[in-house]
């Protein structure tokens, strides 16, 4: 029995994904090499906003926030770029496979726990650079950490109704 | 599998191959392999009536079930 393709192929998804992997990434670059430079160029003293906090002065502390930042932007990144994989998993026309089940799920925990782990991030950044003790988890718009919280949430349960229809799929392809 | 298909056994007596009787029951060859090779986890009623017209036979001249011979 032939594949047929049940739904339109996400070109503009895909697009907007790919684009904004590209910009991710050089931007990465840059604010990496323009650390680098703020860091060992000592003559630098005025302050510095990175990942929207004022740095005034790069003693350890802030290096080790910097540093700790950076990880969870690249973490945020590699989740960009599996769920680019996955869209692209689906112009194959093939669909329920194993792979797409478990990047799913990979999406679904990565947004789950870098969003718990910037904010836990940013308590510590807030309390070091800013002196200010707070948790911020918005609930106002998309970009809210209960929101994103559900997404990931969503994608780990899609994960899971996507195995149930691999099965479904297999018993129908094995139906003569 | 319990349930064995004994299609082999149905062709020679009629003497035809595999690819006619795919082609007469309207079924693909890898179809017809999956059922022949015990694969299949299911089969149509319109297939299997399909399969007793061109075969003149019987279900049960094709199917078989056999106590105990389940895959662990």
């Amino acid at each position: 029995m032939k594949n047929k393709s049940i739904a339109g192929k996400p070109i503009i998804l895909k697009s907007i994904l790919d684009i904004l992997l590209i910009w991710l990434i050089i931007i990465m670059v840059v604010t990496f090499f323009l650390s680098i430079y703020l860091i060992f160029i000592q003559e630098v003293k005025f302050p510095f906003t990175l990942f929207e906090y004022e740095i005034t002065e790069w003693t350890t502390v802030p290096i080790i926030l910097v540093v700790l930042q950076f990880l969870l932007y690249i973490g945020f990144i590699y989740t960009i770029y599996l769920f680019r994989k996955l869209v692209r998993l689906f112009f194959k026309n093939k669909l329920f496979t194993r792979l797409q089940i478990a990047s799913l799920n990979l999406i679904g925990q990565l947004i789950l726990w870098l969003s718990i782990l910037q904010v836990i991030f940013d308590f510590f950044a807030r309390m070091f650079l800013e002196s200010k003790v707070g948790i911020s988890t918005g609930i106002a718009f998309f970009d809210s950490f209960w929101f994103i919280i559900c997404i990931g949430m969503f994608f780990i349960y899609l994960s899971q109704i996507f195995d149930n229809a691999r099965i479904l799929k297999e018993e129908n392809d094995l139906t003569v | 599998m319990p349930i064995i298909i004994n299609l082999d056994i149905m062709l020679a007596k009629r003497d035809m191959q595999s690819n006619e009787l795919a082609n007469k029951v309207g079924i693909t060859q890898a179809n017809l392999s999956i059922l022949k090779t015990g694969k299949a986890k299911a089969i149509r009623f319109s297939t299997l009536e399909a399969i007793c017209d061109v075969l003149e036979c019987q279900p049960g001249d094709i199917l078989e079930y056999v106590v105990g011979n389940r895959k662990t």
